[in-house]
């Protein structure tokens, strides 16, 4: 007979491995069923702690942490090529936010309207300085890729690039600044102008460079020079050549002292004394002067923002149909107005 | 975060052991080397606690060991302190031996492994004075343990092979302290009946 209750099993478990209490333990001297038990498994407990292994050989041990240490290894090498991986991925999105970010802060308002698509070319510094009709781009250093839609009457586009200008209408092309001077033009389609300071303009076609590796005659400065190893004359008589867009490279001193000068205007002699490849050359790291709002781009490799369809302003699809729809309307315009005044 | 005190400067020269906390801080840091130090103290106690839980075979066991370290390696930047290493170390190993138990079809009791060569091949150890019965005992109890279902065999091995805590290996299992007591109740009257002869 006993004075107090049978513990439960939880706490003549927890008893049995921690110890028990006095109440307990009083309990174990009375109780018939609880006393056996706590004898049987005290006697399991030490029996349980004597249990012998044999544990594995030593060079079995050696091999085995080896291949820990190696499967960690090689997991942090995965790790960290997947983290290269990543940070490349953010750094072509960063990068890739970065020219849709100038877009946007552009684009605020209802009467921005963009006629260029730049794509960074590796290290970057450039800003949107205005928008159409009379749109702007400072180049401070490295490589942008610059393609114009057609533009109207009286709109512009220009790109401040270094100490010289570039002024485009409906054209694609890269244009570099190397320690603030104007450093390499290279054409993709449509026809350009370059007047390197110094030196008398050149036209460009497309697939031509500037500067070009064979020399010219001052007569022949306004006829296109191919550039790029490898271009073809009939690559020089495409449409896009032939169409009505043309660059006109200004030099800084020439913007200050002179009118602007037209796309026909008659230029001179070899655009450079110092002939260079006419393929785009890489963009050497440039510590560009501070000019707010600049834009860095941190991309190093060659970085390719494609125009959507979607983009207002961009599409080119849409801006021929704009094109044709703002046509239509002048043509009924005038219509209208030589219908009045016969009338 | 490892909740652990930094290393204060040593003298040069001093030869004094990290914690199993500080190698376990210092390897999520990248030091890799600490990770083998931790493996050094802690390997036979990991291998005797997977053997037990797992009736394996030996190069099973092997494998199940180092994936227990791996699995260290991976979570050793989620260590946070509440429970001593080797006990968390024991709570992963767990969880490795879970893993292999359900993807295990045929497995091989650790006894037929491991019966043979203990006691008297256990290193280190000398028992010119162990009885054959105790032996046998022994051998009963190793067989017993295996028999356990793997819940109660967990409770058993944490609490009276390995005479962890029993509020830590609660906290490893992921179940209350109540629940672990009754499994380590049920457990130990499995186990007495098995060796007694009524393995029912």
């Amino acid at each position: 007979m006993t004075s107090l209750p049978c513990p439960s099993p939880e706490d003549f478990a927890r008893s049995v491995s921690l110890g028990g209490d006095a109440p307990l333990a009083e309990h174990l001297t009375t109780c018939a069923t609880c006393a056996p038990d706590w004898e049987g498994a005290t006697r399991l407990r030490a029996l349980a702690r004597a249990l012998p292994f044999a544990g594995p050989e030593p060079v079995v041990v050696d091999a085995v942490r080896a291949r820990v240490l190696a499967a960690v290894r090689e997991k942090e090498r995965q790790r960290r090529r997947s983290s290269a991986v990543v940070a490349s991925g953010f750094a072509l999105a960063a990068a890739a936010m970065a020219v849709l970010a100038v877009r946007h802060y552009d684009a605020r308002g209802p009467a921005a309207t963009y006629h260029a698509t730049l794509t960074a070319r590796g290290d970057v510094l450039f800003s949107r300085d205005s928008a159409a009709p009379n749109e702007r781009v400072s180049l401070r250093a490295g490589t942008l890729h610059v393609e114009v839609l057609p533009l109207h009457a009286g709109e512009r586009f220009v790109v401040q690039a270094g100490d010289g200008q570039v002024e485009v209408r409906g054209t694609a092309f890269d244009v570099s600044v190397v320690l603030g001077h104007l450093s390499n033009v290279h054409v993709e389609h449509g026809r350009v102008e370059v007047r390197p300071s110094g030196a008398p303009p050149v036209l460009l076609g497309p697939g031509e460079a500037w500067p070009t590796t064979v020399s010219s005659q001052p007569s022949e400065a306004l006829a296109p020079k191919s550039g790029v190893p490898g271009a073809s004359t009939s690559e020089l008589g495409t449409a896009e050549s032939a169409a009505p867009g043309a660059v006109v490279h200004r030099t800084a001193s020439g913007l200050t002292t002179a009118p602007p000068a037209s796309v026909t205007d008659p230029v001179g002699a070899s655009p450079s004394s110092t002939p260079q490849p006419s393929a785009l050359p890489p963009v050497p790291a440039v510590s560009a002067p501070p000019m707010p709002p600049s834009v860095p781009t941190p991309s190093q490799a060659p970085l390719t923002v494609p125009v959507t369809s979607s983009s207002p302003n961009l599409g080119a699809g849409d801006d021929r149909n704009r094109d044709e729809e703002k046509r239509e309307r002048r043509d009924d315009r005038r219509e209208r107005s030589d219908q009045r005044r016969l009338r | 975060m490892i909740r652990v005190a930094p290393s204060l400067p040593l003298p040069d020269g001093a030869d004094v052991a990290r914690s199993d906390a500080s190698l376990l801080e210092d390897f999520a840091r990248g030091e890799t080397q600490a990770l083998g130090e931790l493996f050094d103290r802690h390997h036979a106690a990991v291998y005797r606690f997977v053997a037990r839980l797992t009736s394996t075979d030996r190069a099973d066991l092997d494998d199940l060991v180092q994936q227990t370290f791996v699995e260290v390696a991976r979570r050793a930047s989620q260590f946070r302190g509440a429970a001593a290493v080797r006990t968390w170390l024991f709570g992963i190993a767990v969880n490795v031996a879970r893993h292999d138990a359900r993807s295990r079809t045929r497995r091989r009791r650790v006894i037929g492994d491991f019966g043979r060569e203990r006691p008297s091949q256990v290193p280190g150890v000398d028992r010119p004075d162990e009885t054959a019965e105790r032996n046998e005992l022994l051998e009963r109890l190793a067989r017993a343990i295996d028999a356990l279902p793997l819940p109660l065999r967990e409770a058993f091995v944490a609490c009276e092979v390995e005479d962890l805590p029993g509020a830590e290996v609660a906290r490893q299992l992921g179940i209350p302290e109540g629940t672990l007591w009754r499994r380590l109740h049920d457990a130990r009257k499995k186990v007495r009946a098995f060796i007694e002869g009524d393995p029912a």
